[in-house]
């Protein structure tokens, strides 16, 4: 049976945090003030279900070659992540063999005991949102811990013998100087972190800076102030000895983060837990879903509760279900007809149709400074990218954007059309 | 089908200020003789177009003939000529009266006289046409019907003592207005033994009969067979079919004679031949002279109406020269853009006409366009003698080949309650009208007269007049002619090469204000790209306003959360649909947007 396993990657959502931050729009809900606090529990069994009924489904046909529990705040939840760490163990088989076990942390919720936690889960890289080590910028922030926390988090990390430890940090906080960014980024640099995420602030609607932006009443540095960050991150951690191999991540060498890049190189990854996304490939017929969980707890409770009364993905990696369907040879109407399947499961699911994986290829491919193969495009789409995009390309490069390696069959981004990436990759959507 | 003899005819329009419910009084009048039962009514029967119906206004004249048995036990024809009913479409509105013995004049009973009330009248007057008054909307609780009737007679000076007072939505005294038809509007009396003398009222196109002229018969006949002439245009063409109007279809008969309204279709290809106010006449019996008061209708706004998508070119000609064939008012040329490619220099009755030839261009066909600034007709008189009319600012001499120039100057008149007079000749003085005189119609309103220039008004007068009244003002102007006026034209220059298609000519003394605005106005429609973009504004080679776009720096998405590729992919679609509405200009691209801004500089303020 394990004789042609495919890799998986998986990503696991703990939607809690203590408070939620002033620019954050991702899908986490507030502790403080107990308000949440009884949903914990009851959401991580609903989320242990959910991973056994994949390990059901997917354990004999995949292997995990990664993990990433990410929130949220992760670290806020403790021992009840063992439970999780069981549930996948029991679920997966040999998981211990996967190469990249990631948690997300945030300083004020690790502690001693957690550190236990991380050994225990046996997990081998950690990730801590630091943002900023100015006191005030933490403040403006809304964060709930102060550097001095932050570094007894990383101290704590450290000790439980992670050997790669990324740290977030962020440009373009209100009330940012360069000067202040800089020390950020020279602390940060001093703690010799493995990995390095550097992030601008992006003021999202739904979130408290946006309505404060909306008011006037938020300070962000100007657009020269944010153009000496950005290029003074690339240029400090370049001399520190991290390599910038995605957009806004650095890294020492072998320690680019391989749970990030399955995103950029369309690996397969099956989220978990509210909210999560997943890249599934059926391995029939080129049939490649996008799913989405439910993003409230309610759904995601009958959700789960549909896998007792029989909802299932499950045929979907079924050969027999393919052929019986393809009686019907009509490919378009089959195909309907699965994501309807697929729907009564997995509300939100989409179809991915060839155009839009050419179009995934490139504008998450691109995301890699390293860029992307045109000759992989070959192999996996069984076409010329140069065909379709050979205009597009070419103008890119004229426009001094992009950079054609002809010899190699590699494009890349060039430091410019990096800063203005989301133009070049929207050159890649078909029509 | 019986002849009915002319005594039995009568030919009438019904006048009215826009609102004050013609169309809804021609229903009733249709509904209550018969002919439609009130199931077959869709309501406003003559107002077929969809527009018209949306806007409660008539566009082209439609006509319906009725068949009424009156008290006296006799069975009456009436020919019901709709007329438009806005002063952009003052020349059909004349050509409609002139097919008529009489008019109904409505009133509302609440708003009183207004000015299209008196102007409309007063064309009426000028046909000779028996005018007969009806006071409508008298279910309004603020109807005033006497103090309305007094109005009639004081300020038009009519007779308004035996007016039906009737509230055309609910069908109150819908039978005295028949009956006063009758006896108030008088037969036709033409010699049908006569050369043939028909007044072409209005025209249209129809896909199976081809060009259906409408027309009121003075003298003569006409029948299948029988080649025509077309006086004015000289057009000749075999008559296929002749009838007369049923509500929204056509019933051929035999023959027309004298006195009667009705339809000739016949071997003609398009409406350009059969010119709205021309006489029909037998090609081999002629009339010894045409019906008077023919003119060719001159359009009095231009703009460039451009395919937001190139490739639809040709589409848009084509639609152009279908709604042209229903609309001789309308006509358009073929121009080249710098800025937005090809396209066409389009010529309209008013601003009115305007919008509802861009409105139906872009309903009925689907189209997507691009507008250029509305602009008139300029006289320019060249150092070299020459005199040339120059409606597309682009095709303005040098500066140093201009000896003087003339713009279209519009005598207006303004009925207005007097407590507004100060602020609408505030908005008049404005616009560089000139006072001319007022006069007091009664204690409380006021008609208020000024020259304005036809291209202060035809941007957004009748707005700034509404808002500025609260709703309570009317316009109606009539051209008056050419004055000189210190006029320059505005170029607008992106990234230092002038856009044709956003010039314009304005006068010297708001030049400096409109270019500013302009600018203002572009820099945020021009989103930011690759490089710096100045946007200048310049009177020839002397810049006067100058707003920059910066230079996009960054365009990241830094985080990519958790393999959420659709948010990723929603942004980035996001971007490429604006782009697609961006028009390539050397190396800047424009938004369309940007183009349709600059019409609404006004808003902003």
């Amino acid at each position: 049976m394990n004789k042609e396993l495919k890799p998986l990657s998986l990503y696991i959502h703990i939607p809690f945090c203590v408070r939620k931050c002033l620019y954050c729009d991702f899908l986490s809900f507030p502790t403080e003030g107990k308000k949440y606090l009884g949903e914990v529990k009851s959401y991580v069994s609903l989320l242990c279900e959910e991973i056994r009924e994949y390990g059901r489904i997917l354990k004999d046909r995949y292997y995990i070659r990664t993990v990433f529990i990410g929130g949220g705040t992760p670290s806020i939840i403790g021992e009840k992540l063992l439970k999780i760490d069981e549930a996948l163990c029991e679920s997966f088989d040999n998981l211990s063999d996967c190469i990249e076990m990631s948690i997300e942390v945030n300083p004020g919720t690790v502690d001693a005991r957690f550190t236990e936690v991380l050994r225990r889960m046996k997990t081998n890289r950690v990730s801590i949102g630091l943002q900023s080590a100015n006191a005030s910028e933490l403040k403006s922030l809304g964060r709930i811990h102060d550097y001095e926390q932050f570094l007894k988090t990383y101290d704590y990390v450290r000790s439980a013998e992670i050997h790669n430890v990324n740290i977030d940090i962020m440009a373009d906080i209100p009330g940012q100087t360069c000067e202040s960014y800089e020390e950020t980024l020279r602390k940060v640099i001093h703690l010799n972190p493995e990995h390095i995420s550097a992030y601008s602030l992006i003021v999202e609607p739904g979130t408290v800076f946006y309505e404060m932006d909306e008011r006037g009443e938020l300070d962000i540095p100007d657009e020269e102030t944010d153009r000496r960050m950005y290029h003074m991150t690339k240029d400090i951690l370049l001399s520190a000895g991290y390599k910038r191999y995605e957009i806004s991540n650095y890294a020492k060498d072998q320690f680019n983060c391989l749970h990030n890049l399955a995103y950029w190189d369309r690996d397969e990854y099956l989220g978990l837990g509210l909210g999560a996304s997943s890249l599934i490939k059926t391995g029939f017929e080129d049939y490649e879903f996008r799913l989405d969980n439910p993003r409230s707890i309610k759904e995601y409770e009958s959700y789960i509760d549909g896998f007792k009364s029989g909802n299932s993905l499950e045929f979907l990696f079924d050969k027999g279900f393919y052929e019986d369907g393809s009686k019907d040879c009509n490919r378009d109407s089959f195909g309907d007809e699965l994501v309807e399947r697929v729907r009564l499961v997995n509300e939100k699911a989409q179809l991915l149709n060839q155009k839009e994986e050419i179009e995934e290829f490139f504008f998450l491919g691109l995301r890699k400074i390293d860029g992307v193969s045109l000759k992989r495009f070959r192999e996996v789409f069984n076409c010329d990218a140069l065909q379709i995009y050979g205009d597009v390309i070419k103008k890119l490069v004229n426009d001094g954007l992009l950079e054609y390696n002809s010899k190699a069959e590699i494009i890349k981004l060039t430091e410019y059309g990096t800063d203005v990436s989301n133009m070049v990759m929207s050159e890649f959507l078909i029509n | 089908m019986d002849r009915i003899d002319q005594s039995h005819i009568r030919n009438f329009c019904i006048i009215a200020h826009i609102d004050h419910g013609k169309s809804t009084l021609a229903d009733r009048i249709i509904e209550k003789t018969g002919t439609l039962t009130a199931r077959e009514m869709h309501s406003q029967v003559l107002d077929n177009m969809d527009i018209e119906r949306e806007r409660g206004i008539t566009i082209k004249a439609q006509t319906v003939r009725i068949v009424y048995k009156a008290n006296n036990g006799e069975e009456y024809v009436f020919n019901l000529i709709d007329t438009p009913g806005h002063v952009d479409f003052n020349y059909e509105v004349s050509r409609s009266l002139a097919a008529c013995e009489g008019a109904i004049l409505i009133v509302d009973a609440a708003q009183g006289v207004e000015a299209q009330t008196l102007a409309n009248c007063y064309l009426a007057i000028d046909h000779n046409l028996e005018i007969m008054p009806v006071i409508n909307k008298i279910d309004l609780p603020s109807a005033e019907p006497e103090r309305v009737k007094e109005e009639v007679e004081d300020i038009i000076g009519i007779d308004a003592s035996e007016s039906p007072l009737i509230s055309a939505k609910n069908g109150t005294n819908i039978e005295e207005v028949l009956e006063q038809i009758v006896e108030k509007i008088p037969a036709p009396s033409g010699d049908e033994n006569a050369p043939l003398k028909a007044l072409i009222f209005d025209s249209l196109y129809d896909a199976y009969k081809g060009v259906i002229i409408f027309c009121r018969l003075f003298d003569g006949q006409v029948k299948k067979g029988d080649e025509i002439l077309m006086m004015a245009t000289g057009a000749k063409a075999e008559v296929v079919e002749v009838g007369i109007f049923g509500a929204g279809r056509f019933i051929p008969s035999d023959c027309l004679y004298a006195g009667m309204v009705g339809y000739i279709t016949a071997s003609l290809k398009n409406v350009q031949d059969t010119r709205v106010g021309d006489t029909v006449t037998l090609a081999q019996n002629k009339c010894s002279e045409a019906l008077p008061g023919y003119k060719t209708v001159q359009s009095m706004v231009y703009c460039g109406l451009y395919p937001a998508d190139g490739a639809k070119y040709p589409d848009l000609r084509d639609a152009l020269e279908k709604l042209q064939l229903n609309d001789a008012s309308l006509n358009f040329e073929a121009e080249t853009s710098v800025a937005l490619g090809f396209g066409f220099r389009c010529g309209f009755l008013g601003l009115l006409h305007l919008e509802i030839i861009q409105e139906r261009l872009e309903r009925e066909y689907n189209l997507d366009l691009v507008t250029t600034a509305p602009g008139v007709i300029y006289k320019v008189y060249k150092t070299n003698g020459e005199v040339i009319d120059v409606t597309n600012p682009s095709n303005l001499p040098d500066p140093s080949e201009i000896e003087h120039m003339e713009e279209p100057i519009v005598a207006a008149e303004i009925m207005v309650t007097t407590e507004f007079v100060g602020a609408i000749m505030k908005l008049c003085q404005e616009r560089r009208g000139i006072y001319k005189e007022m006069e007091y119609l009664e204690e409380t309103r006021a008609l208020i007269k000024y020259d304005l220039p036809l291209n202060e008004i035809i941007y957004d007068f009748f707005d700034a007049l509404k808002s500025r009244s609260r709703g309570y003002a009317s316009l109606d102007y009539e051209f008056k002619g050419y004055e000189p006026a210190k006029l320059v034209k505005l170029d607008i220059l992106v990234n230092r090469e002038e856009i044709d298609a956003l010039s314009f000519i304005v006068h010297a003394d708001t030049a400096y204000e409109r270019g500013r605005k302009m600018v203002e106005k572009l820099k945020k429609e021009i989103p930011r790209q690759l490089f710096e973009i100045p946007i200048q504004a310049a009177i020839g080679s002397k810049i006067i306003a100058r707003e920059t776009v910066k230079a996009v720096r960054k365009d990241v998405l830094a985080k990519c959360y958790g393999g959420d590729i659709s948010r990723k992919r929603k942004l980035l679609e996001k971007q490429k649909e604006g782009k697609k509405r961006m028009r390539q200009f050397g190396s800047v691209e424009i938004p369309q947007s940007a183009f349709m801004s600059v019409l609404k500089l006004d808003d902003d303020e």
